[in-house]
């Protein structure tokens, strides 16, 4: 992909955004009591307006940039297949946490994060099994006794309560 | 009553280890993304009842200056700011850390940190009623003002691309809206969720940006990141400053030290405007502006010096006119209100002796804070001697902890994992993720001041250029926003 055609996809992703997030603020028109209050969709309103136009502007600098080396394809060094799909993992893996941080608890939520994620970020070649168990067993246990027995903080304990 | 405050603090063995032991506590809770100065006073303050009024303030300050102090550390090495204060301080101490100079870069924050505390409780002793008449000149006009002028840092952290340094700042001022508005109370952004009607927390928007979004880099790419060679951090000698460059650092020193505390003493401010004000005021008067964000001393000293400067600053409304610049200072006044104090004017007539001993209580700290974090520096620097595939998802995990803690919802975590993959976005398009931090923190604030400033004047803009303090801040606002332009401009040229 062109730097160009990257700048144009960005312009258009953040006229779309400031467009709906000022047709949103319409929605807090004149809701102040004050008569000399600028009311509660002033500010969003101008930052949504301000993203918008400086989008615009990106756009139509894009568009008019004749430049050779921008309009030209890069050959990026894109991720690998594999670690693309490592980078959807973790996200996938993050959001599985957070789901289960109150259902399972904090507990036994982050000991499975913590073996998974390690051994995503392990190759056969590096992935040694006593230290992932050990990581992955110790931390959660050390924070839930320090927050639990120590700082008197209630961590979800999930179906360990 | 000088002498009885001072000798109440350093003759009692008790009161100097409770000091020690809230230090480092403080440090720990400082250092861990999440935690903070705020949570380490009020996980404590129940603690502090059942101690004489001395002890019980003693412990409260050591925990506070050690949280505010601990930041820098995550800050540095994980490059995760873990509050509001310590945010400009990854701008240049986490590539410090990056080409092996985290020894270095902690040291000089600790130095810098311990030079700032102190300066701050000099004006504190010796300026406090003056600085407090000072305080009480800023109305709802001037406060505005100084936000707008802190939002002008946007303009010298924007990098290369300016037009999307600007377009970070307005998503993070958009984003600060959500939730329930000033002064009317109108839920906005909600998205038909009352868990967002309190807004985005500070927390989950930080350590999404900077933590999460590096670890889903990290997993893109991977190959890549597992191929760099482990840096070795240089090993240093004190504080890793010599005495040329801490000669050369003292006129950013005293300019950080003052913003720090005349920023502190306003309350409601706080530590993270008063790192970032600093850092762009040091940047525009730097003759090497371009360094900043590479790693250069100017931008540490900046951001850790007047972070710093803060915890003095805002003692200074809260004892002379019972006023809390901060939350943490809204605990502490708490914890002199049960132990029988009652802060404001009359204070230093009422309770001279324990004010002096509030004073040397906060040297000790401030000079416990300097031990301590020395020596633990080595173990510090260990830190980046883990493989980052052992490291990151053990940062994740403490983060989810952090984030979780601060308000007990798990909303909070979830925003964590939302703003990683918004962090992401925005590195993969090239788009500069503090902007959006600072127009965050400050999005809020401008806004509540703006509304009340138009309320209570009718509607004019005027009051904002009759107020002489307004338009020396809007002044220096305009100088912030064009110097860097014009310096750009010349560098394009030559």
């Amino acid at each position: 992909m062109s730097r160009k055609m990257k700048d144009i996809i960005t312009a258009v992703v953040l006229m779309i955004f400031g467009g709906g997030m000022a047709l949103y603020s319409l929605e807090y028109r004149n809701s102040s009591t004050f008569e000399t209050d600028v009311g509660s969709n002033f500010v969003p309103m101008v930052c949504s307006l301000s993203i918008a136009l400086l989008a615009l502007v990106i756009l139509v600098s894009a568009l008019r940039n004749k430049d050779e080396a921008y309009n030209r394809n890069v050959k990026v060094e894109t991720a690998s297949k594999v670690d693309f799909m490592r980078c959807a993992a973790s996200i996938v893996l993050l959001l599985l946490y957070v789901a289960c941080f109150r259902p399972v608890g904090f507990l036994i939520s982050s000991i499975v994060y913590l073996f998974v994620q390690i051994t995503i970020f392990t190759t056969r070649e590096n992935r040694r099994w006593l230290p992932i168990i050990i990581v992955s067993v110790g931390l959660p246990v050390c924070c839930y006794l320090l927050f639990v027995h120590v700082l008197n903080y209630m961590l979800p304990a999930g179906i360990l309560g | 009553m000088v002498t009885q405050g001072i000798l109440s603090v350093i003759s009692s063995p008790v009161c100097l280890s409770l000091i020690c032991a809230g230090v480092f506590i403080g440090i720990i809770f400082g250092s861990i993304p999440g935690l903070s100065a705020v949570m380490a006073v009020c996980l404590f303050l129940p603690l502090s009842f059942g101690m004489s009024t001395i002890n019980g303030v003693s412990l409260l300050l050591g925990l506070y200056i050690g949280g505010i102090s601990g930041g820098l550390i995550s800050a540095i090495l994980l490059k995760i700011p873990g509050t509001p204060a310590s945010v400009a301080t990854v701008f240049d101490g986490g590539p410090m850390a990056e080409r092996g100079d985290a020894g270095k870069a902690i040291g000089m924050g600790i130095l810098y940190s311990f030079i700032g505390g102190v300066l701050s409780l000099i004006a504190l002793i010796y300026l406090s009623p003056k600085l407090a008449k000072f305080a009480l000149k800023f109305t709802s006009v001037e406060y505005a003002a100084v936000t707008l002028f802190s939002l002008t840092v946007i303009a010298s952290l924007s990098g290369k691309r300016p037009i999307l340094g600007i377009i970070s700042g307005l998503i993070g001022v958009l984003l600060s809206c959500a939730g329930d508005a000033p002064v009317d109370g109108i839920t906005r952004f909600n998205f038909g969720s009352h868990l967002l009607d309190p807004g985005f927390s500070n927390v989950p928007l930080m350590i999404g940006f900077y933590a999460v979004s590096d670890v889903f880099r990290f997993a893109q790419n991977y190959h890549e990141e597992m191929k760099k060679p482990q840096v070795k951090t240089a090993r240093i000698k004190g504080y890793g400053v010599t005495i040329k460059e801490f000669i050369k650092s003292v006129p950013v020193m005293i300019q950080s030290t003052l913003i720090g505390l005349g920023i502190g003493i306003l309350p409601g401010i706080g530590g993270g405007t008063a790192c970032m004000v600093s850092y762009s005021a040091a940047q525009t008067v730097s003759k090497e502006p371009e360094k900043f964000g590479t790693g250069c001393n100017e931008g540490l000293i900046a951001s850790e010096t007047a972070n710093n400067a803060t915890t003095g600053g805002s003692m200074v409304p809260m004892l002379t006119l019972g006023i809390p610049g901060s939350s943490t200072a809204a605990m502490l006044m708490s914890g002199l209100i049960i132990h029988g104090v009652t802060p404001g004017p009359l204070i230093f007539r009422t309770n001279g002796s324990l004010m002096f001993g509030i004073f040397t209580a906060m040297l000790v700290a401030n000079v416990a804070m300097l031990i301590m974090e020395r020596a633990a520096l080595p173990v510090f620097t260990k830190l980046l001697s883990i493989p980052k595939h052992f490291l990151l998802p053990c940062v994740v995990v403490m983060c989810a902890l952090g984030c979780y803690t601060t308000n007990h919802v798990v909303f909070d975590v979830m925003c964590m994992w939302f703003f990683g993959i918004v962090g992401l976005l925005f590195r993969k398009i090239g788009m500069p993720l503090s902007p959006c931090i600072i127009g965050f923190i400050l999005g809020g604030s401008f806004e509540k001041y703006l509304r009340r400033s138009l309320i209570s004047k009718g509607g004019s803009l005027l009051p904002f250029v009759q107020s002489p303090i307004s338009v020396f801040f809007l002044v220096m606002a305009l100088v912030f926003c064009v110097v860097p332009m014009i310096r750009s401009r010349k560098r394009k040229a030559a």
